[in-house]
């Protein structure tokens, strides 16, 4: 039997960590985390002078207030729901595919490009040659990082955030070269037809039908890691990829599935953004989506619908945070913070249980 | 034993491809093509309790584009009694919805101050007819978008002169974001200034492709220094910096930038738009508002050079004898500084 150089013998701390957040970390710690990082925000609040309930108040408003601001909070929170289920299930395997940010411009070019190939094909038509260019163009991405670390050992978490700089500037490239809408001095592709863009869900907001598909596919992650042979050879080799090949399970196949189906997920988000939101492909389609949804992903547990629900926490707060800047001049970031205060604080607890009572797992660490 | 992840992927892939059929064959599919009817608007209800609201792509403290905008929409608000708001930071990926939540909150004006939110605000536009929109530096109008411009073109002339004609051998560069018709103009502008004060004056010129990218303006500027610019136009944040480290002298632009580089900015070409603002704050206050393009040059006062902070000594007294009287002539209409937005390479 062949070796698998990319998977060392030993698990290095971080990954212990993450691995025991995926499955370790009891339920309460969540809302406890979210409960602590509102009270930190607040005190932010008061230093920057805004009282925090008025504050908090305009954040729920402008999260579920008004139906556009409920359709609002579900826009955002499709393409992380979307790139979280694909992140979730790379993490159950082991894999760290930080690199979604990129696979999800990826998506979004070539969901654009083929959009406008295919601009006066009737709408189910344009939409499924978009979604698959999309899903394909992500896969390809995350399939470079997957045989570098299968085949050359290569660290995933460093060849996917590289790859993402070169995806960012392929982007960049085409939207300011030959894709670019030669009508417009931006960087950005022409519009798209009305049969390259999503249907509405909810007259008079504009909500998108993309939220049906990023639950569809939270609920199938979530039965295949539950139900099927696959998925529970993909928890497996996350937990112990020595044990998963000596077991006979095919690692590096399962490796790169996982990595190519995550890519496909997140250049599918990508495609989502293109034609439910933007209507063309932009230059600055993402702000940050690839790595929140990471965030998402370590927040859901690494569990599919976990990643949904986490999605739809971190879509609230988004389209939220956007509110309460508007009406109570709390800068959005501030929001980031709390976002982030969360996760972080759910990784801390969990690290802090693992060094302190050392485990089976603590005890083959360098 | 068989590994079965291929099914799993065959899942995803099947139910992605059946909720959209479903939602297809569902939903009625909506036309988001945007109408640019620029037909003079009808006269106005007046607005009682105007609320200005103002959307910028950057921070409010960039002492460039988005602090002017800011700045003015405050002193806009003060001098008509309104209540102002803003949002920054927004990123074109999240403008519409900005924009939209300021209008859904019952702002009467709103002003979407980068180039790049000008689809964002149309698209919104069409959703609330009573509203008025503002959007800044754009080129298409509807029944309630105006759009205003900043002709510091007409500063650029100036600076063009002052760069020519400080620089020992003519050689100088231009720094600037992405090619929008307001920053074309203000290229051609300068290099027409620049010939003004001599004629076989070389002008470099670099577009870094974004708003805002410090690091890669700067880049930029040090690539032009290297190539002989010892003048650099600062159109975007950043140059100043590479001004700087190139041992150039800039000219800054929008507000008063010679704090960026005390020994490095000659002057700065400054707007403000307050003026702008504040009229059409009044217009959508007493119903007069209508849907043309608004543009307050130098002979509005709104745009100018900033002080020399002790670096006259660095420009020869004639080159800066001739700029005075250009500025004058500017002023009082019997010289226009030429307005051009051909694109370059």
């Amino acid at each position: 039997m062949s070796q698998t150089p990319a998977t060392s013998s030993k698990p290095a701390a971080w990954r212990t960590t993450v691995v025991r957040v995926t499955g370790g970390v009891e339920f309460w710690t969540i809302p406890v985390a979210i409960l602590l990082a509102f009270i930190v925000g607040g005190v932010l609040m008061v230093v920057a002078g805004v009282n925090p309930f008025d504050a908090y108040a305009a954040l729920v408003n402008g999260a579920f207030g008004t139906t556009q601001h409920v359709a609002d909070t579900l826009i955002e929170a499709t393409p992380l729901a979307l790139i979280g289920v694909g992140i979730a299930l790379c993490f159950r395997g082991g894999i760290f595919n930080v690199g979604a940010e990129g696979q999800f411009l990826l998506g979004g070019m070539a969901a654009a490009l083929v959009g406008q190939a295919l601009g006066t094909a009737p709408s189910i038509v344009t939409l499924l040659g978009m979604a698959i260019a999309a899903m394909i163009a992500g896969a390809a991405w995350a399939g470079i990082a997957a045989l570098l670390k299968v085949y050359l050992g290569a660290s995933e978490t460093l060849t996917t955030i590289m790859l993402t700089y070169v995806a960012t500037y392929l982007v960049s490239y085409l939207l300011n070269g030959p894709a670019k809408d030669p009508a417009s001095p931006l960087a950005q592709t022409a519009p798209l037809t009305s049969s390259g863009l999503l249907p509405a869900l909810l007259p008079g907001t504009t909500l998108h039908v993309g939220i049906i598909l990023a639950v569809v596919v939270a609920i199938a992650a979530h039965l295949f890691l539950r139900r099927r042979v696959g998925g529970f050879q993909l928890i497996a080799t996350g937990l112990n990829p020595v044990a998963a090949r000596s077991a006979g399970l095919p690692v590096r196949r399962i490796f790169i599935s996982v990595f190519l189906a995550s890519g496909a997920l997140a250049g599918l988000a990508g495609m989502v953004q293109v034609a439910g939101v933007q209507g063309k492909m932009i230059v600055n389609l993402s702000p940050g989506y690839g790595y929140t949804a990471i965030v998402v992903a370590l927040l859901g547990r690494s569990s599919p619908l976990g990643a949904l629900f986490a999605a739809l926490f971190f879509g609230a707060l988004s389209a939220g945070g956007a509110s309460m800047e508007t009406s109570v001049g709390v800068p959005a970031s501030l929001v980031t913070i709390v976002q982030y205060l969360t996760v972080l604080l759910v990784i801390a607890y969990t690290a802090f249980r693992t060094l302190r009572r050392p485990s089976r797992t603590a005890e083959g660490e360098e | 034993m068989k590994f079965r992840l291929r099914h799993a992927l065959a899942v995803v892939g099947i139910a992605a491809v059946v909720s959209l059929t479903a939602a297809c064959s569902t939903a009625v599919s909506t036309d988001s093509a945007t109408s640019t009817g620029t037909a003079t608007s009808a006269a106005r209800t007046p607005v009682k309790d105007l609320k200005i609201a103002i959307v910028l792509s950057g921070p409010t403290t960039d002492h460039d584009f988005n602090q002017v905008g800011y700045e003015a929409a405050e002193a806009a608000g003060k001098s008509v009694g309104a209540k102002v708001a803003f949002a920054e930071n927004v990123s074109d990926a999240n403008a519409e919805r900005t924009i939209r939540n300021f209008a859904s909150e019952g702002y009467q004006l709103i002003i979407a101050h980068s180039f790049s939110f000008g689809d964002a605000t149309l698209k919104v536009a069409k959703e609330f007819p009573d509203t008025v929109f503002m959007a800044g530096t754009a080129t298409s109008n509807a029944s309630n978008v105006g759009t205003y411009d900043n002709p510091d073109y007409q500063g650029a002339y100036l600076a063009g002169m002052l760069a020519a004609g400080t620089s020992t051998d003519g050689t100088v560069g231009w720094v600037s974001a992405i090619q929008t018709p307001n920053l074309l103009a203000n290229l051609h502008a300068y290099e027409a200034g620049a010939k003004d004060i001599n004629a076989k004056a070389t002008v470099l010129h670099s577009f870094i492709g974004s708003f805002y990218d410090p690091p890669k303006a700067k880049e930029a500027a040090l690539a032009q220094i290297q190539k002989g610019a010892q003048v650099l136009s600062a159109q975007t944040v950043g140059t100043i910096d590479g001004a700087i480290a190139g041992k150039a002298y800039a000219i800054g632009a929008l507000t008063d930038q010679n704090f960026l580089g005390p020994q490095t900015v000659l002057t700065s070409v400054t707007w403000d738009v307050s003026p702008l603002f504040t009229d059409i704050a009044k217009a959508v206050q007493d119903g007069s508002w209508t849907n043309k393009n608004y543009s307050y040059g130098i002979k509005e006062g709104s745009i100018g050079l900033a002080d020399f902070h002790g670096l006259e000594s660095k420009v020869p007294a004639d080159v800066m004898k001739t700029v005075l009287e250009r500025e004058a002539q500017i002023k009082d209409g019997s010289f226009t500084v030429p307005y051009d937005v051909s694109t370059v390479d």
